[in-house]
């Protein structure tokens, strides 16, 4: 990585100041933890119980379930969709395109932002977990978060492969965000794909479709799913890269460009 | 006699089956204002972005400052500022913020912001949102992102489109500075001949993908004779080609 990368790629976080970008991950990051919150809050009959023995351990598992099987990927979604449309609402394009820029430091200083929103997504995820169960806890002492230690090892488990199982689909939504000036496009494939995998999730072929991943590798520590893990991150690992790969091919040996 | 800066030769491009461009050949002395001159859709846009290595070269010969631009790309891009059609702003930043982002591009020092917001006279809306803009300033905003790394050569796509009257001055007295003062080589295309006439030292007629004439203002004039002015030339020498 050179220095010529590193001041692009900052350029192109210069970019996402003053859009709706931060403001995207922060409310999809804590859309769920405060979900889960209320809920918390408005049934302890039913989860003063559950919540007793492990209680960040489950909240946890709340929260991350739906995050991992339709907000990251729609997250994800959005997230490329918005980091492509500000080059083409600025007709940006041609102009990044007359830069002294290899066409490699174009295509990967933007998708390393878009990494980087991604895991600020992850974390803060995390962090409004943490904040949700203290909130609860704090409003209603049956819930005792606070006497139990913070499970960091389950969290950074849990959220750290789930991130590795979206990475297809931030690969694959990536190379349609630069390649579709209309913004409906990338979105509507996205949603559709993601919709077309929830509902064929009892498919036997499902195994080869990056939209899964993320809630596949969600439950790949259940004992009905063992030994699913290391085949799910292996084909996510493989998603990425040939989608990665084929976006910049598609992007180097384009005939015009902007 | 300047040296050529640029050097077009049998240049054709296709889009599908439609002919943009037939064997045009062209050369931009260094040190002129080189007018590029055509109705819409001449072919002046695609030859500006053939020349920027925007769109891949089909046939014929682009060369930048003697070099191949499609083989020495990022060299002769260090080289050249451009605005091609609409101004690239990011109209939720700052200008001087636009200019940052370019500034970190080109690697150029930081002092340069001031300097080419005080050449295109927008110093003290450096801290101005984009999108409030007038189109006039925006154009200027545009060519100092051209002008950032100090280039020899500004190639503008039509920088006068869509301003009104006082704008269009201040782009025509902009373009006279840099090149009186500043030493630039500009090649500025348009469709609309009392600009050009203005400013232009050398100038190219194109029209359906020909050049219809390449040479000096005085050249053209002497074409002149018989005419009211040079419009009427120019519509002579356009209609002649249909």
């Amino acid at each position: 990585m050179n220095l010529t990368f590193l001041y692009n790629t900052k350029a192109e976080l210069l970019k996402t100041r003053r859009t709706s970008i931060a403001w995207l991950t922060v409310l999809a990051a804590a859309f769920m933890p405060a979900i889960n919150c209320v809920i918390l809050l408005n049934r302890p009959d039913i989860f003063g119980s559950k919540l007793t023995v492990v209680p960040w351990t489950v909240f946890l598992h709340m929260c991350w379930k739906n995050t991992a099987a339709i907000l990251l990927p729609l997250y994800v979604i959005l997230l490329n969709n918005a980091i492509a449309q500000i080059e083409f609402r600025n007709h940006g394009w041609k102009q990044v395109y007359a830069l002294p820029r290899r066409y490699a430091d174009i295509f990967f200083s933007k998708f390393l932002v878009v990494v980087v929103f991604l895991f600020l997504f992850m974390i803060l995820s995390n962090v409004f977990v943490l904040a949700s169960g203290y909130i609860a806890g704090w409003l209603n002492p049956v819930y005792l978060f606070s006497t139990h230690a913070v499970p960091v090892g389950n969290i950074l488990w849990l959220s750290g492969r789930i991130g590795l199982g979206v990475l297809g689909v931030l690969a694959i939504q990536y190379w349609l965000s630069i390649r579709f000036s209309n913004y409906i496009i990338p979105l509507a494939t996205g949603i559709g794909l993601l919709v077309a995998g929830l509902v064929l999730m009892d498919w036997d072929k499902i195994i080869y479709f990056p939209y899964v991943y993320s809630i596949f590798l969600f439950f790949s520590d259940a004992p009905d799913r063992a030994g699913t893990l290391m085949p799910l991150v292996t084909y996510a690992v493989i998603a990425f890269m040939i989608f990665l790969a084929i976006g910049f091919a598609e992007v180097y040996h384009r005939r015009e460009k902007g | 006699m300047y040296a050529p800066i640029v050097s077009i030769q049998q240049l054709s491009h296709h889009f599908g089956a439609q002919t943009v461009l037939d064997n045009i050949s062209l050369t931009v002395p260094a040190g002129c204002i080189y007018g590029l001159l055509g109705p819409n859709g001449a072919g002046k846009t695609t030859t500006l972005r053939l020349l920027l290595g925007l769109i891949r070269r089909q046939s014929g010969h682009v060369h930048l400052f003697g070099q191949d631009i499609s083989h020495n790309r990022l060299p002769l891009l260090r080289q050249t500022g451009s605005l091609i059609e609409h101004p690239s702003l990011y109209l939720h930043l700052t200008a001087r913020e636009n200019l940052e982002i370019y500034r970190l591009a080109y690697q150029c020092e930081k002092k340069r912001i001031g300097e080419v917001l005080d050449t295109v006279q927008l110093v003290d809306a450096g801290k101005k949102k984009v999108k409030r803009f007038s189109l006039g300033m925006r154009q200027r905003l545009a060519i100092a992102i051209a002008l950032l790394p100090d280039p020899p050569l500004l190639i503008l796509d039509e920088p006068s489109n869509g301003l009104d009257p006082i704008g269009m001055l201040e782009m025509r007295n902009l373009l006279l500075k840099l090149h009186a003062h500043h030493a630039k080589t500009v090649i500025v295309s348009s469709h609309l001949l009392p600009e050009v006439e203005k400013i232009a030292t050398r100038l190219a007629i194109i029209h359906q993908g020909k050049v219809l004439f390449e040479g000096s203002l005085p050249e053209l004039h002497e074409l002149n004779q018989g005419h009211a002015d040079l419009e009427s030339l120019f519509m002579d020498i356009i209609v002649k080609h249909i």
